[in-house]
């Protein structure tokens, strides 16, 4: 994980190495020109580590921005797809895997717009706070993604993935509170 | 057990009512581990309800104070100036003591589940994500989180929900009511429901110095109001009410759920209800 995250991070790899890793992941091969990478990367034997040699030019940046890392959004859907019928430690370890690349999805949201903010932010909340996730709270935490997945999100996207995770039953209050057992009243 | 025997514990489940509290609101939309015994506890009951006066202290105890969590974030750089931006503005006023534990406690738990690989700034619009997430999806929690929402007193504050401009500033004001432009109704609902607030202040006034400062200071306001109802309709003023408000607004519930003791035993001794504390998991027999 730590090394898909080293890949957004340091802002792209050349198209062919992003192709290699993508095809190992089991992920599309994204344009350069969508994400203008244009560095050297290194895979490791796995195929799912990627290191950057050197900083990626400005203008990558600038191609990459309003849209969320592609890959790691991928990867993302393919561990919730891994959820249905798997045991309490699987779950918990493709749970940590999600809370992982949904961390390092900020580095490309902060080149993106609100309205993707605001469906990362839901999301997050959402996977913090499950341990083992139902197959409705599954379901929408796909939609979010697949949201996420688009490089035009309006009001309506924000306002609906809102509700749809209220109904099952998240809490959008619960990452700013506090966790201690509680005393007194107000 | 068979089909019969599980559909009837299902009606009884259903038969069961309770009114839910500010206190207990809060305390079920924060983390699971913190809310988890509390949704236990309310599960019995098939029907909710709460008070749209609980709504309007639910969003001044805290989607306030979020908003200035909001507004602060944006003034600093880096989420790591934030503590200290929050501090030199409300840290050496008693009077912002409340606000202050919020907004820090907010920071607390989420700096104790953020990934500190993420730079200040990134995790500085993580945070904002955040906050604005929780202001703008709090109304919509709030209202799936019951059956029924009683609106007796037609608070015109609590019906404003918070938003956003498109600028990226939030509101979350509660600006001020006066009695030379009433937009609410409580002097009616105080009107229809008189005997009820007579009693509760005949019982504050018997506790004597037993009573919590609370309950004095609606036991005041109540004595005032008998002869012009029309002193409520003020923000000052009604907010002392507060409780009695939300506790008269679901008396036809069978059980209030309140985290509050001092108050809420009183009040449901007066209104002949079962009294459920689901945050310490007592409950108190309505009086014979």
């Amino acid at each position: 994980m730590s090394d898909l995250n080293c890949f957004e991070i340091t802002g792209g790899a050349t198209a062919e190495a992003q192709s290699i890793v993508a095809q190992t992941m089991g992920a599309p091969d994204y344009s350069p020109s969508v994400r203008g990478y244009d560095s050297t990367l290194t895979i490791d034997a796995n195929g799912e580590a990627a290191q950057l040699s050197r900083p990626a030019p400005i203008h990558a940046t600038k191609d990459a921005r309003g849209i969320l890392d592609q890959l790691l959004l991928t990867r993302a859907i393919e561990i919730v797809d891994s959820f249905e019928g798997c045991d309490v430690i699987d779950a918990s370890v493709n749970l940590e895997s999600l809370r992982g690349i949904v961390s390092q999805l900020w580095n490309s949201a902060v080149g993106s717009t609100r309205f993707h903010q605001d469906i990362l932010a839901g999301l997050e909340s959402a996977i913090l706070s499950i341990e083992v996730p139902t197959l409705g709270q599954l379901s929408v935490i796909r939609e979010a993604l697949t949201d996420l997945s688009q490089k035009v999100l309006t009001q309506a996207h924000v306002e609906i993935i809102r509700s749809e995770f209220v109904s099952r039953g998240f809490s959008p209050l619960a990452l700013l509170s506090n966790t201690e057992a509680c005393e007194d009243g107000e | 057990m068979s089909e019969v025997a599980s559909s009837k514990e299902v009606n009884q489940t259903r038969c069961r009512t309770v009114h839910i509290d500010t206190s207990v609101q809060i305390e079920r939309c924060k983390a699971p581990r913190r809310s988890d015994r509390i949704q236990k506890a309310l599960d019995i009951f098939g029907f909710k309800s709460t008070s749209s006066y609980a709504k309007l202290e639910f969003k001044r105890a805290w989607l306030q104070r979020l908003s200035y969590l909001y507004y602060a974030s944006q003034q600093v750089e880096r989420d790591d100036e934030l503590i200290g931006f929050i501090n030199d503005r409300l840290g050496s006023h008693p009077g912002h003591r409340n606000r202050l534990t919020t907004c820090l406690e907010g920071i607390e738990a989420f700096l104790s589940r953020i990934n500190e690989s993420l730079s200040p700034r990134v995790r500085l619009i993580r945070l904002q994500s955040h906050i604005r997430c929780a202001i703008l999806g709090a109304y919509k929690w709030w209202d799936c989180s019951v059956t029924h929402e009683y609106t007796g007193t037609r608070c015109k504050r609590a019906s404003e929900q918070p938003r956003e401009f498109l600028d990226g500033r939030i509101d979350v004001s509660i600006p001020n009511c006066r009695r030379n432009k009433i937009e609410c109704s409580i002097h009616r609902f105080f009107e229809q429901n008189k005997s009820i607030f007579i009693n509760v202040k005949d019982r504050i006034i018997a506790l004597g110095d037993k009573a919590s400062a609370e309950l004095t200071r609606a036991a005041d306001i109540i004595q005032s109001a008998e002869d012009n109802p029309e002193i409520l309709c003020d923000n000052q003023t009604c907010a002392k009410l507060g409780d009695a408000l939300i506790a008269v607004d679901g008396s036809a519930m069978e059980c209030f759920a309140a985290n509050n003791d001092k108050e809420w035993q009183l009040l449901s001794e007066v209104l002949g209800k079962e009294l459920l504390n689901p945050v310490r998991s007592t409950m108190h027999n309505r009086p014979s």
